[in-house]
């Protein structure tokens, strides 16, 4: 019994490293706390609401739509009104992006390398914050993520903040880790 | 640590109040530099701090199916949660285990940063927790004296400044009732958190090696061999923040029947019990002096009660020479009452250095310490056989106490403690801590603790930790005073005791994988234990050296399909000596691995299945217990957005295992079998 419950161990160990990717819900709401404050750097943010309200769109898979809800619930405890203005939290899936890109800024939740690149490209494009999960993620266009070492800060994708023409209050990069 | 935790209140208190639901201007490298102070504080960047910790998360544990403390704790490598005779529970951690129930545990509890002492309140619920913060190794240079081998902060839902509010019922197996309520509100500029809890059970289990007390020729008694183990527990928390002020408060009160029994025999009579009560308040203020010096200054007051009833032998009914003899009885009652201030200062930024310097002043006083008995010693209680031996003649019990009492009072102790810690950051890859602290006991020699760490790590994805620490324990006031009522004696001339120990820690972090290694050696002197001499038990210090090493490993992979395999072991080995008696790792296990897979069937349905395995076990009296592996599983629905339902069971296939019970027959205690329980928790 005890070598087959320390092969078994083991075995999972191992095979464990094949796959991939889910949540610390640590990490997520620390996210829903820092997000929103980072949609306040956006310079041009008065010209990125939708009836004076600071829109944001949760993209997600279906396997992780109770995380996009929980990260929701999340954004509006933490933020009821953001800087005085009020705010909605919308949730859509990855697949359903291209319909209708108004939202003030985007969450990008886990997804495959083929719909973050796709979803990133979309975003710059109309000048809107990509903001992801996964800081490995600014390797496939997005713009921020978070960068959780000794220190805590914003992880900025240069190459893609130029490119989607997004101006960020300079203070920012005094605390920024730079890619 | 205690007082980074008020510090760390303070802080998150300033950061949410000031940044986070703040609707001014953004002043993003502000929000960045408290975020950092944050996540430092809570431990979010764990890996990264100068430290050995462990952080279990209530929504994890949840997941796993534990629904008290000791079952969460049971998830940290290298650390045991046993139960043993007269209702103690106790951690075995890294080895380090109890020579007798009589035993003071050599960790140290937190409940929101408040010192308890020594007292495990095993069964806390876990519903009004958020994090268990396990520090393995020799803090007491930063935990204070008593946290020799270790510190557990417990740190509840309800000192969360976010709204935080839960219903909670359950029922499972020996007619286990508990329920448990928490409102965590903020009203203008108060915060209030409230949480209260009800539990109680009628746990029986067989007890094949208890000492029924038929086994003394003089009595008739047939007891069946049953260890009655029934619990109520009850309880409540306030916190309240205003401002920079903040009130922490918390009662807890714990009833246990005697288990095996108080003193090597099974109780025959129901109604023996032991009691363990924790009171406490602290009023703290905190404040900045400038942008990079602050204080912090706390009062408070905190009492701690222990209370025991219990029957010796049974000896009725007999009669000699025509005088009645009754069954020997005793109880006792002994709460000692700590006030206490602590003054510090954090000094922010001095060339990439951050200090705290801090005094601690307290005074600790026995508050009750009355010993009941219808035969005793010192009371000169009952018919006097020898001048050892006196015989219950009358079921009344006589009062004793002052210099009588449970302890030989000494009145009150005063305790001041002096300390300073300083995180230097010598580049952006190393960190380096220094954590000095004297604790200047009134009836002890001054005990200095020290504890110097560094973490390296060039690429966030591996990460290097170098820990050497001496940590001390100052004996306590029952340690030094007790009075040898019932063939337990305390000793005038003990000496604090003192750990070194290194520590090597190796940590992996990459994408979904997370690998964590620790290794450690460490020297225990002067050991405070009690020695049996014939029937009287004496406490000492060990005049031989403990060695203790040993090694644990944390896994954790999370899989594409958001499933989650945890991985924890350990294998330590306690050199036991004293004089020629060498034992290799009595009580605790040497080796345990606990795997867990956690596994979302679908977004509303999550199963988990783990095996926990300890490997073979040796008694005091160098006996074996055979290695076993216990099989739980949980499945969690989740009915509504706020509404969700537990079902789990713990030790399913009902497998027969062991825990070390001084003074059963064969020091083996017999466990429960099969438990099973339900939850609905309701949050709001």
């Amino acid at each position: 019994m005890y070598r087959f419950i320390l092969s078994f161990i083991f075995s999972l160990f191992f095979l464990s490293n094949l796959y991939g990717a889910a949540y610390d819900e640590k990490i997520l709401n620390l996210h829903s706390k820092v997000f929103p404050k980072i949609i306040l750097t956006d310079k041009k943010l008065n010209e990125k609401l939708l009836d004076e309200h600071i829109i944001i769109s949760i993209l997600y898979e279906k396997v992780d739509k109770d995380k996009a809800l929980e990260l929701k619930k999340a954004i509006k405890k933490n933020y009821p009104t953001l800087n005085g203005k009020n705010m909605l939290v919308e949730l859509r899936t990855y697949s359903n992006l291209d319909k209708n890109l108004s939202a003030t800024a985007y969450y990008m939740l886990r997804s495959d390398k083929e719909e973050i690149l796709k979803a990133s490209s979309l975003i710059n494009k109309v000048n809107r914050i990509s903001f992801s999960y996964d800081n490995k993620y600014l390797d496939y266009g997005v713009v921020m993520s978070l960068h959780i070492g000794k220190k805590v800060s914003p992880f900025i994708n240069i190459k893609a903040l130029k490119k989607s023409k997004i101006e960020l209050n300079n203070n920012i990069f005094k605390v920024a880790k730079i890619k | 640590m205690k007082l980074n935790l008020f510090i760390t209140m303070g802080i998150v208190c300033s950061f949410f109040s000031k940044n986070l639901y703040a609707n001014s201007e953004t002043d993003i490298e502000s929000f960045f530099d408290d975020l950092n102070e944050y996540v430092t504080e809570s431990n979010l960047n764990i890996d990264h701090q100068p430290s050995v910790l462990t952080v279990l998360y209530a929504k994890d544990l949840k997941s796993l199916g534990a629904t008290t403390l000791s079952e969460a704790l049971g998830y940290v490598p290298g650390v045991e949660s046993i139960d043993t005779t007269v209702g103690r529970r106790f951690l075995l951690l890294r080895g380090n285990a109890p020579i007798s129930s009589s035993t003071t545990e050599k960790i140290k509890y937190f409940i929101d940063g408040v010192d308890i002492d020594s007292y495990y309140y095993a069964d806390f619920p876990i519903e009004l927790i958020d994090r268990i913060e396990i520090l393995r190794g020799g803090v007491s240079a930063i935990y204070g004296q008593g946290a020799l081998i270790g510190a557990v902060n417990i740190i509840t839902k309800s000192s969360d400044l976010e709204s935080n509010n839960n219903l909670n019922i359950s029922a499972g197996s020996y007619d286990n009732r508990k329920a448990s309520a928490l409102v965590s509100q903020t009203i203008g500029t108060w915060h209030l958190g409230l949480d209260t809890y009800y539990q109680k059970h009628n746990k029986k289990v067989d007890a094949p090696s208890g000492k029924p007390i038929s086994v003394i020729s003089l009595g008739s008694y047939s007891r069946e061999n049953e260890s009655l183990e029934g619990m109520e527990s009850k309880g409540f928390g306030l916190i309240l923040k205003k401002d920079n002020f903040k009130f922490k408060s918390r009662y807890i009160d714990l009833y246990k029947q005697n288990n095996y029994g108080a003193y090597s025999y099974i109780d025959h009579n129901d109604d023996g019990y032991s009691t363990f009560n924790t009171t406490y308040g602290e009023l703290t203020y905190f404040d900045d002096i400038s942008k990079y010096l602050s204080f912090d200054i706390k009062a408070g007051v905190v009492k701690n009660t222990i209370a025991q009833d219990s029957y010796f032998y049974k000896l009725e009914p007999i009669t000699v020479f025509g005088i009645k003899i009754y069954d020997p009885h005793y109880k006792f009652k002994y709460s000692d009452l700590t006030r206490y201030s602590d003054l510090s200062f954090d000094i922010k930024k001095i060339d990439n250095h951050k200090i705290k310097v801090g005094a601690y002043v307290g005074r600790v006083s026995s508050l009750t310490n009355e010993y009941y008995s219808n035969f005793d010693v010192i009371g000169k209680v009952g018919l006097k056989v020898s001048d050892t031996l006196y015989f219950p003649v009358t079921n009344q019990l006589t009062k004793l106490d002052g210099s009588q009492g449970v302890i030989n009072d000494p009145g009150r102790q005063s305790l001041n403690s002096y300390y300073l810690q300083d995180i230097y950051s010598f580049s952006s890859n190393l960190n380096i801590s220094f954590n000095m602290r004297v604790d200047d006991y009134e009836f002890f020699d001054k005990a200095e603790s020290y504890r110097l760490a560094g973490v390296y790590s060039k690429d966030n994805v591996n990460i290097y930790k170098l820990i050497v620490s001496r940590a001390s324990n100052i004996p306590t006031l029952t340690q030094t005073f007790l009075n040898n009522h019932i063939g337990l004696s305390g000793n005038r001339n003990l000496d604090a005791e003192t750990i070194d120990i290194i520590e090597l820690a190796y940590i992996y972090t990459q994408d979904n994988d997370r690998f964590k290694l620790n290794t450690y050696y460490s020297k225990h002197k002067d050991t405070i234990f009690m020695l049996q001499n014939n029937d009287q038990f004496v406490y000492i210090n060990n005049p031989d050296d403990q060695i203790n090493f040993g090694l644990e490993l944390e896994y954790l992979k999370t899989f594409k399909d958001r499933s989650s395999l945890i991985l924890n072991g350990s294998y330590t080995e306690y050199r036991y000596k004293y004089g020629t008696t060498e034992i290799d790792t009595p009580i605790a296990s040497k080796q345990t691995v606990n795997a867990s897979y956690v596994y979302p069937l679908n977004s509303l349905l999550t199963w988990s299945n783990g095996v926990r395995f300890y490997g073979d076990r040796r008694t005091f009296s160098n006996e074996s217990i055979n290695r076993v592996s216990l099989v739980d599983t949980t499945l969690e629905y989740k009915i509504k957005d706020d509404i969700d339902i537990t079902f789990g069971g713990r030790n399913i296939f009902d497998k027969t295992y062991y825990y070390h019970g001084t003074n059963t027959n064969d020091e083996k205690m017999l466990r429960e079998g099969a438990v099973y329980f339900a939850n609905l928790n309701y949050e709001f």
